[in-house]
């Protein structure tokens, strides 16, 4: 497939959504945190959850030691480096400080994800689905995820140019934009499941793995994908003596290797309400990547399933995050919707309004947003 | 793609794979402290204790009514002020000696949590160095008892200086039935302090 070229209606089209969907999400947040009922002062919604540790690492790098929890057996280790390399670097030419940068990064990411999903969309459906897709993610139920510092908005933004530069025939690129997925959480090299299926479709097995002339750059994509992982490994065994740091270090979370079968059942039928939620929703997704699958949007599908069952192997916590923030998700609604455009409007008015739920959820800092 | 670019493309992916490879057994051989390995790689240990080694010197009281960093992950309840329960069938102690130290002697200090009557099943404790048995005991009273075993010459200490006690508290029989112990509450045994001479 050629890559897409976008018209100047186009170009006008995404910068509303992504300008009109980010001064929405803002104004929300302001008016919420501006109330006497939301009981938390500025510094402390800015640095909600995770980004406290994001901006530690932005700020200071990775620890040396295991030293935070009660327990004293948490570090920063489980954080990919990524995205706060990229906010310190920001920080560091613009003389912004370390958080601005992080929130600079994450909506600058969301701004070109949108982009480029969009020109993938056009790949594959037409017009006015390819625009219901991306107004669909920018008003999302957790589009707040992909403005505030965390890796969503980086990793979805690789992920969904990752895919658009390998349909499109621009292995190197998609390469390059793996190696970075994989630098950007942990989950990231999972991208080579995908990547694989992409090449499948466009040389075939034969000619794939005997590397015939032709298939030079989907193999070095392939090979390419792990790198940002394997690197960020080579630098913990050289600073804490463990390669594998990344992973060990999440016990400090109590999340241990497990069978996602067990953990859903387990958050299920016997967690509280919080992981009731979560396994609900994990559940969805699983449902959404299996009928991507089954409507033979093979890539997307695997991507949602990937994306869900690998941290359900783990713990359920976070799986809304997890899911929901994923482009194909998006896709999902645009297929479900293409012979019934009716349907678009009121999908956009629930996910706007529970956007404004979630949002003031984030503001509470309730359990369920971690 | 001329025939000119392939080597290029393969001599790419062999420098990958062989960094690939490098790291994974990088990965592999981590070079960490003991404490790090036990508590994080193998998921043995209950506390982190902020890193500390696990060094035990001989003849010193390991009392149980203060947190003990020697404890597995699994077999141990909370401490309380006098001791600390152990929980299920398995626990262990995990200590560093120095290769000159050789223990000859282990002293346990504690009680069962039940002792045999109608109905309970008599408690026995096995008691590992080093996966050799040491000895066994009949736990018969609730009264504190002092249990010592010799330790053999022929226990080695692994590598990394480590000193592994396991104590086993198998399913206990009914002298006078085949029925097994009901509950896993009757297979505690309430430790007060540990020496190793």
């Amino acid at each position: 497939m050629r890559a897409t070229r976008l018209t100047k209606d186009d170009w006008i089209f995404l910068f509303a959504v992504i300008v009109s969907s980010r001064i929405l999400l803002f104004s929300l947040a302001l008016l919420y945190a501006a109330g006497p009922s939301s009981g938390r002062t500025m510094s402390d919604i800015l640095t909600t959850w995770d980004i406290g540790w994001y901006l530690e690492l932005i700020n200071s790098g990775y620890h040396a030691f295991p030293t935070r929890h009660v327990a004293g057996d948490a570090a920063n280790w489980a954080f990919f480096p990524l995205f706060p390399l990229i906010a310190k670097t920001l920080s560091s030419v613009s003389g912004f400080g370390g958080l601005l940068s992080g929130y600079i990064v994450a909506n600058v990411s969301f701004g070109i994800a949108i982009i480029i999903l969009f020109k993938f969309c056009m790949l594959k459906f037409d017009e006015a689905t390819s625009r219901f897709i991306v107004i669909a993610m920018s008003l999302a139920p957790f589009t707040l995820y992909y403005s505030v510092p965390y890796t969503e908005s980086l990793y979805n933004l690789f992920l969904v140019a990752t895919v658009y530069t390998a349909v499109s025939g621009r292995w190197l690129l998609a390469g390059i934009f793996a190696a970075a997925l994989s630098a950007t959480r942990n989950i990231g090299v999972m991208i080579v499941i995908p990547l694989l299926v992409i090449a499948l479709q466009q040389f075939g097995w034969k000619q794939l793995c005997t590397i015939k002339p032709g298939t030079e750059k989907a193999v070095t994509a392939l090979l390419l994908a792990p790198l940002g992982l394997f690197l960020y490994m080579l630098y913990l065994h050289m600073y804490v003596g463990d390669a594998f740091a990344f992973i060990h270090i999440q016990l400090a979370w109590d999340r241990i290797v497990g069978n996602p079968v067990t953990v859903f059942a387990n958050a299920f039928l016997y967690g509280g309400n919080n992981a009731k939620y979560c396994a609900f929703v994990a559940f969805l997704c699983i449902i959404t990547g299996s009928c991507l699958c089954i409507k033979r949007y093979y890539v997307e599908g695997l991507i949602m399933l990937i994306g869900i069952i690998v941290p359900l192997s783990t713990s359920a916590s976070s799986l809304p995050r997890y899911g929901l923030t994923l482009f194909p998700f998006y896709i999902a609604l645009g297929v479900l919707t293409k012979n019934n455009a009716s349907a678009r409007t009121p999908i956009l008015i629930v996910c706007s309004a529970l956007s404004g739920f979630f949002i003031a959820s984030w503001i509470s800092a309730k359990g369920y947003m971690t | 793609m001329t025939a000119f670019h392939r080597p290029i493309f393969f001599g790419l992916f062999a420098v990958l794979l062989s960094f690939y490879a490098g790291v994974f057994y990088l990965a592999l051989t981590p070079d960490v402290s003991q404490t790090y390995r036990l508590y994080y790689i193998d998921k043995k240990l209950k506390y982190w204790n902020h890193g500390a080694e696990l060094r035990y010197q001989a003849g010193s009281l390991v009392d149980f009514a203060h947190r003990v960093p020697y404890l597995s992950r699994q077999g141990w309840a909370q401490e309380e002020s006098l001791g600390t329960w152990s929980i299920g069938k398995t626990s262990e102690l995990y200590f560093d000696l120095e290769r000159t130290q050789i223990p000859r002697q282990l002293e346990i200090k504690g009680y069962p949590h039940r002792a045999p009557s109608k109905g309970i099943s008599t408690q026995v404790m096995k008691v590992f160095a080093n996966n050799s048995l040491l000895g066994e005991t009949v736990l018969d009273s609730t009264e504190s008892i002092v249990i010592k075993c010799n330790i053999p010459d022929s226990i080695r200490i692994e590598k990394d200086n480590l000193f592994v006690l396991r104590f086993q508290f198998p399913d206990t029989v009914s002298s006078t039935s085949t029925a097994s112990a009901d509950s896993p509450e009757d297979r505690r045994f309430f430790f007060e302090h540990i020496i190793i001479h």
